[in-house]
């Protein structure tokens, strides 16, 4: 057989259906449109979001790693260099400090040997650039300008070759005058107060690689996502002894979840696609049946239908892809800076957002958005092909295959409707599914957005509108504090207008006098916990110099007594706490629990020295040796708020603020909480911050606001809010016309069944009575699959990605307004088309029409 | 005619078609009485379709009016005009027009329905065994034959007890046999209800069947017919 080219005929025929059938054209070209920009999209977010993820991540830790590990045996190093999952290890460690210089007598620079694999791969892409080389010789060091500067040397222009003489300590303490060579300056990210020194400076300065103070241990792997559980694995694996920890970065620990998110919403904007484009070309299809058959009839065979179609397609499919990426790449600009910063990239470390186009993600697009469309034609197309021309001339749809039906009961215009509804299933499932997913993606978003939102409005202690700590109490020397937060400024504090409440902190540094029961075995866990000593190597210089291991009891007021009684795991007694019979005790993160400590007795004594307890100056009040009080102790808490700047190695003891002050009047005031009348009150805030300005001791209070917090979080999630209703809308936006496409195809193709209808005496209002409960039943469908489904996924999301412990709940407005939104348009689409299509002429064109 | 039920005055409906006026029906005076069987018949363009349709108020009219059972057509509201279809109008058409997706049972007893009528059941069942349809009370349309289906249009269109039943060539989609067999239903079923029928068809031998021959042509009657006996 000669082969006959038809191509142009048939080339000329696509063109020429397309043309003539304008609005299935465009809704098509538009749904491969919008299909192809989403997942341009998302793809262009997930890249950049993860190469400047990766970068701020790499900028603040100093470098590129995936886990750091603290302290290394000999054992474990050897487990790690059998472990096929690790690249490499690189080590930086801790060789003691410059402690002052003849120009800062504070400088506190640290000094770190890193190995080669540190200095040369892990550091390399946090580093702008260097100068110099890496120490070689025991005096050699490399410098940055902030270490420079902390040693008080910016006025002397060091560079490289130069030397200065600083007072270094060594791990043991030993403290010793030395002399540094520069030999190189670097620039760039991470810790830079710090100096970087030999091996040969480390080898001397007393610390050992295992230890916990020193080695730190940076691993890269060569797998890039590991799961919560592979991590865990991982961790167990390395039997880690008490003092040692190991973490993951936070790029290797949380990506899955984000991974997993961005590919759901690829996912879901592919099927939306696949309905509309499916739906679209089945019912054209269906629709034109008798134009497949006439086709037919006229000798064009299967296989040229079939061409026919697939060229349409393949020009329907390259106008709407081209599209796509069109918009994909303007949007991107606008859009993926803002959702990037969103998912919790920060400025400062990342420097501006840089879009990322990789060719992959052109690529993946039109190869994603062409297969939907491949896979969503390839049905209707060979629905044209089977039709028989005799079957296309008389053709209507028939559906179910059914031949009776039990006569139905109840209302006739429901039992209509729910005929209609349930006549073609798959095709409503579509429909139900298509609306189900554009607003399941936005019940998803919402919730996120709102369930997290809230978590950093409650982080203040207590919900107070501003706390104001006395800064002086973080000084070491006891000399220096000051009682900045006297009666005098409280009062004017309680005075100010809108300020409805001040709740002092009393705070007096105390000894604990070691005794069997309790402060030995505090101190045990405390050692084993924090400590680099033995407890057993310190225990005599701290039954003998107490002094030595100062602490705070700390006093509260009855008002905050409520409330740590609530947060607190054990029942208070009240009375027996502002009596000053009872104590709570801060714990620190040690490994006890409230039965190990209840009932215990812990005793507190006046602290006996001014000044640093040790040093030449201090001065020892030998009267206060005998001022001890003992508390019976209720209970442990968490809550770091009473603690403020202070800290010590016995218990922070906390008490009612009576108890303190019968005990000495040696006390401070270490914060205070502020609430306002009412929440928010920015003229309240600002009254309480005029008052601060004005006080002599302006410099040495410090404060957080709830006011400042809500702006910050507002601030970070700006954007979100309008990029996340800008992906449901787009997803929306394909179930509508999905549901458009639909009413239309549905109300056109039973065009002649209602006009026949109309004919025997149904009225308008009738007929759209039943088209409304038509689009009720549909919108019921879905929403019931969105408030399952749809909930159950987001609950899912939302628990996997909830690393906060915030509290689901769903937002109830924004819900209602889909709700009340999904219902409208299921009832006015059907209208508005039917009243479009009712236009067309009277009932005997309709009926005609269809003929 | 004194009792006439239907009643034509002066009736015109012209088309705009391009630049050329179409009149489908150009003055036509022509009334139907109580329980007559008239038959009429026209060449295809001739306008006897158009004619039916406005006295079913299925379609309006250029001018005139349209008096069906004492009611006058011009002025009723579209809501107004399908009440009116339901309550006095029974259709038969040639493409039956039945809801593919209710039963046999179902539709015809739509209209009843739709007007919100208790169903008149033993009614519904006289006819249904007049017109040998019992077998298929709960059978879809699309199973039935043409002739079947028609059937069920015809007892649909009586099952409302209308003041006229109006069959648009009811018989152009049968074969010979078959389109004896639904006219000689029809003509039994509107006797035996009291029915009066307009029937429209262009086949002289179907005409035959009504009391009285109507001649439309170009829009307008030429032969009003005469009144055969029986």
């Amino acid at each position: 057989m000669l082969a006959n080219n038809n191509q142009s005929v048939i080339r000329r025929m696509a063109k020429r259906s397309l043309v003539s059938n304008k609005r299935r054209t465009i809704i098509m070209a538009l749904a491969v449109a919008l299909s192809a920009f989403m997942l341009f999209s998302v793809f262009t977010v997930g890249i950049t979001y993860f190469k400047m993820y990766r970068l701020q991540n790499i900028r603040l830790s100093g470098g590129d790693f995936d886990a750091i590990m603290y302290g290394m045996t000999e054992e474990q190093k050897k487990k790690c260099e059998e472990n096929p999952d690790i690249d490499q290890i690189g080590i930086a460690a801790v060789a003691g400090s410059v402690l002052s210089t003849d120009y800062d007598n504070t400088a506190n620079v640290g000094c770190v040997w890193l190995d080669e694999v540190y200095w040369n791969d892990i550091m390399t892409p946090a580093r702008e650039w260097v100068k110099g080389t890496y120490p070689q010789e025991e005096n050699e060091v490399m410098v940055t300008k902030e270490a420079l500067e902390s040693c008080g040397f910016e006025e002397l222009g060091l560079g490289i070759g130069d030397t200065f003489r600083a007072l270094w300590q060594d791990a043991q303490g030993n403290q010793s005058q030395r002399e540094f060579k520069i030999s190189g300056i670097w620039e760039g990210y991470g810790t830079k107060n710090v100096f970087y020194v030999s091996r040969a400076f480390y080898d001397q300065c007393g610390y050992e690689l295992s230890e916990v103070a020193s080695g730190r241990y940076f691993m890269t792997f060569h797998k890039d996502f590991w799961t919560q559980e592979e991590q865990e694995t991982f961790i167990d694996s390395m039997n880690l002894e008490k003092q040692q920890s190991l973490f993951f970065s936070v790029e290797a620990g949380y990506s899955i979840p984000i991974v997993l998110g961005l590919a759901g919403i690829a996912l879901v904007t592919c099927l939306c696609a696949y309905l509309l484009i499916y739906n679209i070309l089945y019912l054209s299809v269906a629709g034109n049946v008798r134009y497949y058959g006439l086709l037919q009839t006229i000798g064009m065979t299967g296989r040229q239908i079939g061409t026919l179609m697939r060229r349409q397609t393949v020009i329907i499919g390259g106008i709407g892809i081209s599209a796509g990426l069109i918009l994909g790449t303007g949007v991107s600009f606008f859009l993926i800076p803002s959702i990037v910063r969103f998912l919790g990239v920060r400025a400062e470390e990342a420097g501006p957002i840089e879009i990322t186009f990789h060719p992959a993600v052109f690529a993946l697009t039109i190869f994603l958005t062409a297969l939907t469309v491949w896979i969503g034609s390839m049905k209707p197309a060979r629905l044209a092909v089977s039709v028989s021309p005799m079957e296309a001339a008389g053709y209507r749809p028939v559906y179910g295959g059914k031949s009776v039906r039990k006569t139905g009961k109840g209302k006739l215009l429901w039992r209509m409707a729910l005929q209609q509804f349930t006549k073609d299933k798959k095709k409503s499932a579509v429909i139900i599914l298509s609306l189900a997913a554009g607003f399941s993606v936005f019940l998803c978003l919402v919730t996120l957005i709102q369930s997290q939102g809230p978590r950093t409005y409650v982080s203040n202690f207590m919900d107070q509108d501003m706390e104001i700590e006395n800064d002086t109490m973080s000084r070491a020397d006891n000399r220096q504090w000051k009682n900045i937060l006297d009666e005098d400024f409280l009062k004017q504090l309680s005075d100010t207008e809108g300020v409805d409440r001040v709740s002092p902190v009393l705070a007096a540094q105390i000894t604990v006098p070691w005794e069997p029961d309790f402060a030995d075995m505090w101190m045990q866990e405390f050692y084993a916990t924090w400590m680099y000593v033995p407890y057993e190597d310190e225990i005599k210089e701290y039954k003998e110099h107490p002094e030595n291991f100062g602490s705070f009891l700390v006093g509260i007021t009855e008002s905050d007594f409520d409330y740590l009684a609530e947060i607190v795991d054990t029942e208070l007694d009240k009375e027996g706490f502002m009596a000053g019979k009872t104590c709570v005790l801060y714990r620190d993160s040690l490994e006890f629990t409230d039965a190990d400590v209840r009932g215990k007795t812990v005793t507190c004594g006046e602290y006996p020295v001014e000044g640093l307890a040790g040093e030449l100056d201090a001065v020892l009040k030998p009267e206060a040796l005998s001022n001890t009080r003992s508390f019976e102790i209720a209970g442990l808490t968490d809550e770091r708020y009473f603690t403020g700047p202070m800290s010590g190695y016995p218990p922070m003891v906390i008490v009612s603020d009576r108890a303190v002050r019968e005990f000495t009047d040696q006390c401070y005031v270490s914060k205070a909480a502020v609430q306002y009348t009412e929440s928010y009150d920015e003229e309240a805030e600002s009254a309480v911050l005029s008052l601060m300005d004005e006080s002599p001791d302006a410099r040495d209070f410090s404060y957080t606001s709830k006011i400042d917090e809500a702006k910050n979080v507002k601030k970070a999630q700006g954007n979100m809010m309008e990029v996340g209703i800008g992906v449901a809308a787009i997803l929306a936006l394909i179930g509508i016309l999905n549901y458009i496409n639909t009413v239309i195809g549905s109300i056109q193709s039973r065009g002649r069944e209602l006009a026949s209808l109309e004919s025997i005496g149904m009225t308008e209002r009738q007929i759209r009575r039943m088209l409304v409960l038509e689009g009720l039943l549909t919108a019921a469908g879905s929403l019931l699959l969105v408030e399952t489904l749809g909930l159950a996924v987001t609950y899912g999301i939302y628990q996997s990605m909830n690393y906060m412990g915030a509290e689901f709940y769903v937002p109830f407005w924004p819900v209602a307004v889909m709700t009340v939104l999904m219902i409208l348009i299921c009832v006015l689409i059907p209208l508005a088309v039917r009243r479009v299509l009712v236009r067309d002429g009277s009932i005997v064109e309709r009926i005609r029409a269809v003929e | 005619m004194e009792n006439w039920i239907v009643k034509t005055k002066n009736l015109k409906k012209y088309y705009q078609l391009g630049k050329n006026t179409v009149k489908a029906l150009d003055g036509v005076d022509f009334s139907v009485a109580e329980r007559e069987f008239v038959a009429i018949i026209g060449k295809s363009g001739s306008g006897k379709s158009t004619l039916l349709h406005m006295i079913g108020g299925l379609d309006e009219p250029t001018s005139g009016e349209v008096y069906v059972d004492g009611r006058r057509l011009a002025g009723m509201t579209r809501e107004q005009l399908a009440i009116f279809r339901r309550r006095k109008v029974g259709f038969v058409f040639q493409s039956y027009n039945l809801v593919p997706d209710l039963n046999v049972y179902e539709n015809v007893v739509l209209p009843i329905e739709l007007d919100g009528r208790r169903i008149d059941r033993e009614f519904v069942d006289d006819i249904f065994s007049l017109l040998s349809l019992e077998e298929k009370r709960e059978a879809l349309p699309g199973t039935l034959s043409g002739g079947q289906q028609q059937r069920v249009a015809i007892a649909r269109a009586i099952a409302s007890k209308p003041a006229i039943v109006l069959a648009d060539e009811p018989t152009g989609n049968l074969d010979t046999a078959t389109s004896h067999d639904v006219m000689g239903l029809l003509k039994v079923a509107a006797k035996e209800f009291q029915q009066t029928i307009i029937l429209i068809t262009h086949d002289s031998d179907i005409a035959q069947m009504a009391d009285r021959i109507v001649h439309i042509e170009d829009g307008r009657i030429v032969k009003a017919g005469d009144r055969y006996a029986g």
